[in-house]
């Protein structure tokens, strides 16, 4: 089972890979929409990121109240608690 | 649920798309996840240069496919078909263009659906040959 930083860390490796910007932006407390310039079409992108490399499947729900990156890692967090 | 395949009139009631901009002629095989659908080039269709379909009316008829998806499951819901735009489209490949007379046969696979955005792989084959493939983003329209 993976700790948390190894959880941050790769959440962190899949952002920049996936919507191509610095590392450099992505911090607990900035915006998630902000620094990775979300728009509606690319969060089902973000679903999919997370469905196939953490096997958790993020619902509309999930994202009430998610504003930074540490809310976003809380949310996969929880899941994959859920999960196993 | 209606019987497959659905052509004609039956297939209208699952699209807002209406002529001279109808670009699938028939629903083959449906579950949640994914269809298969066709579409036979005519002669007169607006997308149609010479004798063959161009790559904007081979495009049109794989998003079409997706709107016949959404189309279907709402009808399955007892919804009339939302209307809806392509948002993006990605990996496209055509390596061949239909002649009138001909049909094509589209596989559409739901990758995933999420905030009113649906993200899915085509594939269009020709007799057996893929001719195109995309993978591209509808969103409904609110």
């Amino acid at each position: 089972m993976m700790d948390k930083a190894s959880i941050y860390q790769k959440i962190n490796e899949i952002l920049v890979e996936e919507f191509e910007v610095d590392e450099k932006v992505i911090s607990p407390e900035a915006s998630l929409k902000e620094s990775l310039d979300l728009d509606s079409l690319d969060y089902v992108d973000l679903v999919v990121i997370i469905e196939s490399n953490f096997g958790v499947k993020l619902v509309e729900t999930d994202f009430d109240g998610v504003i930074t990156f540490q809310d976003f890692y809380n949310i996969v967090e929880q899941k994959m608690t859920v999960k196993n | 649920m209606m019987p497959l395949p659905i052509l004609g009139e039956k297939l209208l009631m699952l699209i807002p798309q209406r002529a001279p901009i109808v670009m699938v002629s028939s629903l083959e095989s449906y579950d949640e996840r994914g269809l298969v659908s066709t579409f036979l080039v005519s002669e007169g269709n607006m997308f149609v240069d010479g004798e063959k379909l161009v790559e904007s009316g081979l495009l049109e008829h794989m998003a079409q496919s997706v709107a016949l998806h959404t189309g279907y499951s709402y009808f399955l819901r007892g919804e009339h078909a939302p209307k809806g735009y392509i948002g993006s489209m990605q990996n496209v490949e055509i390596h061949g263009l239909p002649k009138i007379g001909e049909t094509v046969f589209s596989t559409i696979q739901i990758i995933q659906e999420f905030m009113g955005v649906t993200l899915v792989e085509i594939e269009t084959k020709l007799e057996n040959s893929v001719i195109a493939c995309a993978r591209m983003k509808t969103v409904i329209a609110k």
